[in-house]
């Protein structure tokens, strides 16, 4: 999959990211809109630590086996089979906050919308710019980022694996037959 | 006893002046809940893989076999009729916090996409394992042949012989699944409607101050008017919260609407069987009730394993792979025996992160996966929320005596913080209400970091990956870095590049 990743030597603190992120994941897709109408609704799911001196920018690592998803008492949370995104189905999450604890990254925040039902909070987490619900867009942290710090590179390949063999709904079908 | 514990009991036996009005109750139960399809007339007569228990250590272990394994046959059998479902929701479901469209733990075609043939409800209980001949027996009488079999049964709810005559009682429930979620729910809108009509507030009681009591009472309390939990001793949930995190837990309940009552528990339900409104206390007095609740503790479901004749400790025992001692049957869950990390103490671990992990990597080692995971001593990672508050417990929180721990706690107005170590290495932790970042510190325990190497103030505030040293940092954060990149995002070997894109 393509991976986000943060070159700490090139980041200058602009937090731009943060910023371009909020805006793409707000309903104007407007900068200003986004902090001034929609600063209950629209998160930043990237966050820059440090200060003008050493600095990183940190998202959602997308991790091969995501404690996040292991830990969901809902399975709101999610890795995508076929792309490798975790994301966050909201309408599903009841805000435990296992997420939080269970990311060694600390990249899962919860945030409380308004009108939420006992003021419970939903999980938020970078989505790739994608759909959310698993598909990669074009993420908007790494188009904003002036200094190169934050790359959208293809990880390095894994050693393949195992063939799978395609006969399993063919195999359902059959067995259903028999069954009927 | 403290003034807080002393309002409580004050408040329980109606001593206190609280006229505050009796909320109306506005549920009515008209739910349309994740039913699995009926299980078909005739079930296979033998399945590769037979996995009894559909939470979340059965559907992860399926999912694992399924990475591996897509041709073997999948039986998976629950004595619950409905499809898998998140059990920690049921208290969320009666909160509004979650609703009956949104209970499934899948989405509703998962088990056709993973071949999974499912038989769920009473009647696939299954009631006999024979390990010899490889088979197990269910309720309605059909015997099915298993290839490898997964236990995943979890754990059902025990009350001591101590409480007295809280079995077969109409308005004493359990809180263990979503039938008695949904029972204890009725019961609660049904005895505050009739309480209201008496012109009197109703009452909901919880024995037990562990998580489960406590979610309870969280729920009920949006439909009574008054939840009270009761628990034997000085503290809720006493295995994962140290003393102060645990008054400081009781305090933002309080403020909430759920009131707990500390060293006081119930002796006995009186009457011998229909409803009961009254118990008599441990202290001695009777206080009235409209509907109780058990949920003094839960056991692991050993029954089936143990009949089988499987080595039981205080759960099921397993080893590495998550193998039982019975040939070709497996067990994963809250009903399995885990080394603690720390102590080396054996007891289960009930927790549905900790059922996902087992469950996964029994069924990788079922279907013989290569370099399968293998599941080693472990330790709790508690999170949970109750109303608006945070707490998150892991590891050592109430460290023995005199072996060189130690502790610094941080109170704050509505929080609390307080971690546990040892040589500078962080054991363990109890969160109330300080959530940001936290797995940072999970991180710390798991990796066994020396904190005296980082950023000295972290403990006091929410830790950053900054804290971690430029090598550590980098490691972390850049899983599957493309080799051929540098650290500054060069290319590291232009030929490497080059051969890369030829491949
Ligand atoms: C109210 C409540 C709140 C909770 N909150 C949290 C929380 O916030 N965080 C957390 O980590 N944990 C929480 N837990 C604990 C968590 O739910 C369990 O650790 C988890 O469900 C264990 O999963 P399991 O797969 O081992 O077993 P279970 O979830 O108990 O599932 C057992 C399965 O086996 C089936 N079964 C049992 N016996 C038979 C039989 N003889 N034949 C056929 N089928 C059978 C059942 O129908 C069920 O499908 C909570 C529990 C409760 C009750």
């Amino acid at each position: 999959m393509k991976r986000i990743y943060c070159l700490e030597d090139w980041c200058v603190n602009c937090r731009r990211c943060e910023v371009a992120c909020k805006t793409a994941h707000s309903v104007s897709h407007d900068t200003v809109k986004a902090y001034l109408l929609e600063g209950q609704t629209a998160f930043s799911r990237i966050h820059v630590e440090g200060g003008a001196e050493l600095s990183i920018s940190v998202n959602c690592r997308h991790c091969d086996n995501p404690r996040c998803v292991e830990g969901c008492i809902s399975g709101a949370m999610q890795k995508d089979p076929e792309t490798g995104v975790v994301f966050c189905d909201q309408s599903r999450c009841v805000g435990c906050g296992t997420c939080v604890a269970m990311c060694p990254y600390g990249c899962v925040e919860l945030h409380v919308l308004p009108g939420a039902p006992g003021k419970k909070g939903v999980a938020f987490k970078c989505d790739m710019c994608g759909d959310g619900k698993g598909s990669f867009g074009d993420p908007a942290c790494v188009a904003a980022c002036p200094s190169g710090a934050l790359i959208y590179v293809d990880e390095e390949p894994k050693p393949e694996p195992e063939p799978l063999e395609e006969e399993a709904t063919e195999e359902e079908t059959a067995e259903k037959e028999v069954l009927a | 006893m403290s003034q807080i514990q002393q309002n409580a009991l004050a408040q329980l036996l109606g001593l206190s002046a609280d006229e505050a009005g009796a909320k109306e109750p506005e549920t009515t139960l008209n739910l349309n809940l994740p039913l699995a399809p009926e299980p078909a007339e005739t079930l296979p007569q033998f399945a590769d893989y037979a996995i009894v228990g559909n939470s979340a250590a059965g559907i992860a272990a399926a999912e694992a076999i399924r990475k591996q394994d897509t041709e073997g046959t999948i039986l998976m059998l629950s004595k619950e009729p409905y499809l898998a479902y998140g059990k920690p929701l049921i208290s969320y479901l009666i909160e509004g916090k979650t609703d009956d469209a949104h209970l499934a733990y899948r989405d509703a075609s998962f088990y056709e996409r993973a071949n999974i043939t499912c038989a769920f409800g009473p009647e696939c209980e299954v009631v006999a394992l024979d390990a010899d001949q490889h088979v197990l027996a269910l309720a309605n009488g059909v015997r099915v042949q298993y290839g490898k079999c997964l236990l995943a049964v979890g754990s059902t709810p025990f009350v001591p012989r101590s409480i007295k005559n809280w079995r077969n009682r109409e308005n004493i429930h359990t809180f263990e699944c979503l039938d008695d979620a949904l029972a204890a729910w009725q019961d609660t809108v049904a005895a505050t409607e009739r309480a209201h009509a008496e012109g009197r507030k109703s009452r909901v009681i919880v024995v037990g101050g562990g998580l489960t009591g406590l979610k309870a009472a969280e729920a009920l309390s949006h439909i009574a008017d008054e939840a009270f939990v009761l628990t034997h001793g000085p503290r809720i949930m006493s295995k994962i919260l140290d003393a102060q995190g645990s008054e400081q837990l009781i305090e933002l309940l309080a403020e909430r609407g759920v009131t707990v009552v500390t060293n006081t528990s119930v002796d006995e339900f009186l009457g011998e069987e229909g409803p009961c409104h009254e118990a008599k206390l441990t202290e001695g007095s009777t206080i009235n009730f409209d509907v109780a609740i058990a949920a003094v503790g839960v056991r692991p479901a050993m029954g089936l394993a143990e009949q089988a004749g499987a080595e039981i400790g205080k759960g099921v025992v397993v080893d590495e792979t998550l193998a039982t001692t019975l040939a070709d049957v497996y067990a994963a869950g809250d009903m399995t025996q885990v080394v603690n990390a720390f102590d080396g103490s054996k007891r289960p671990l009930a927790l549905w992160t900790n059922a996902v992990r087992q469950g996964a990597i029994a069924g990788a080692q079922m279907a013989e996966t290569p370099n399968a995971p293998v599941y080693g001593p472990d330790y709790a990672e508690n999170i949970v929320d109750f109303f608006d508050i945070s707490v998150m417990t892991c590891g050592v929180v109430n460290p023995p005596e005199g072996e060189g721990f130690q502790t610094i706690a941080y109170q704050g107005k509505d929080s609390y913080a307080m971690f546990v170590t040892k040589d500078d290495v962080l054991m363990g932790y109890v969160l109330v209400n300080h959530p940001e970042r936290a797995g940072i510190y999970n991180a710390l325990i798991a990796h066994h970091v020396n904190i005296s190497e980082l950023d000295p103030d972290m403990l006091g505030r929410a830790p950053r990956n900054l804290d971690f040293d430029a090598e550590t940092r980098w490691n972390r954060l850049h899983e599957s870095y493309p080799t051929a990149l540098d650290r500054k995002g060069f290319a590291r070997e232009v030929a490497a590049l080059d051969a890369r894109e030829e491949a």
